[in-house]
């Protein structure tokens, strides 16, 4: 099976153990994988329902892309397709002082300046972000300059020196 | 023999979930789960993300089995789909780690000298020694010489869901080999 150099067998044998599996992982997996029957099922519709539904839909496609094929181009049917999968969510911080906040994150590749906060009022600040389904580290970036952690998220641990949080996306809680 | 019959069962499993039978997804993920944890461990260095690129990677095969994909060999399928998500989070943690650098030398450049020294640590009970000599290996090479030496798919398995030649590959496991040696049993010689 493997034709490994003998002197380096001992080291392998370490290497193959098999991790031992957390059950908050599989509990997470199995709500995940749930969410995701879910969002199967709401696709699969009834005949009346899927009749209004095609006709709306043809009206609604109809026009739109009689908008997108005037600003647009080509790329925007692939974003539209990947965007069927993406769920609204909503982040916010408070943070009474600052003069600017964004969000930094895998859905963003960590741009500082891709995804800003609106301010609310009250040192409220708001953004709804369209996410895939899953595991989404972000973080807080006050007046460009000041790394914060979501207060009330999941701490994501500190891989890189700076605190993260996670977010669990079509999850029904964090573990 | 018994590897014949699990491969069966696994066929079997799939053409379940096919069908709907979402419990059968559940025994795929009992039978395999750990050792796409374990390839994702090692590839990545961590277990933390090792288990959501794992999470990920199943979550990626159940749809694509839903929607009817019918893989020749499930185990190497998805370990796939494992690698290839290893090497997104890999670039999103470069691109992650390149911005907490850049801001953070510039706002506490003495705080981030001292971690920078410790971002080396480790989360499990492995000699640290082989975790070093794996973390130095060049992500390509790691991923060859895991696949092959870890996992022991055959190198044509390997070409499919790495999409790299079956000679590339012989090539990259060689000098993960090597370079595997020279660092592991230098204290030896």
């Amino acid at each position: 099976m493997s034709d490994l150099d003998p002197s380096l067998e001992p080291w392998l044998e370490a290497l193959r153990t098999e991790p031992a599996v957390r059950p908050e992982a599989i509990a997470r997996l199995n709500a995940a994988l749930r969410a995701e029957d879910v969002r199967a099922a709401r696709r699969i519709l009834t005949p009346p329902a899927a009749i209004a539904a095609a006709v709306v839909l043809i009206a609604l496609t109809s026009a739109f892309w009689l908008a997108v094929g005037r600003w647009l181009g080509p790329a925007a049917p692939q974003q539209l397709a990947v965007e069927a999968d993406l769920t609204p969510t909503q982040f916010v911080l408070h943070a009474d002082d600052a003069e600017s906040v964004t969000i930094v994150g895998d859905f963003n590749d960590w741009d500082p300046y891709a995804t800003p906060l609106v301010h609310a009022g009250d040192g409220v600040w708001t953004v709804v972000v369209r996410l895939r389904p899953g595991a989404v580290r972000y973080a807080y970036l006050v007046d460009g300059t000041e790394w914060r952690a979501d207060p009330r998220g999941v701490p994501a641990g500190n891989d890189f020196g700076r605190p993260t949080s996670v977010a669990f996306i079509g999850h029904l809680e964090a573990p | 023999m018994g590897f014949t019959r699990l491969m069966k069962a696994d066929a079997e499993l799939i053409e379940c979930v096919r069908r709907g039978d979402t419990s059968a997804f559940d025994t795929l993920v009992e039978r395999h789960y750990a050792a796409c944890l374990r390839l994702a461990s090692w590839q990545l260095g961590h277990r933390d993300p090792a288990e959501d690129v794992v999470q990920e990677s199943l979550i990626r095969a159940y749809r694509a089995l839903r929607r009817g994909h019918t893989p020749r060999e499930f185990r190497a399928w998805l370990l796939g789909i494992v690698v290839n998500r290893c090497r997104s989070h890999a670039a999103r943690s470069r691109r992650r780690r390149l911005l907490f650098q850049r801001w953070w030398a510039s706002q506490e450049p003495e705080a981030y000298q001292a971690a920078s020294l410790e971002d080396a640590g480790s989360d499990n009970d492995v000699d640290p020694k082989l975790r070093a000599a794996l973390a130095a290996l060049s992500p390509r090479l790691r991923e060859a010489f895991l696949l092959k030496h870890l996992e022991c798919l055959r190198y044509e398995e390997m070409s499919r869901i790495t999409g790299t030649s079956v000679s590339a590959l012989k090539m990259r496991v060689k000098r993960a080999t090597d370079q595997l040696r020279s660092m592991l049993m230098e204290d030896r010689e």
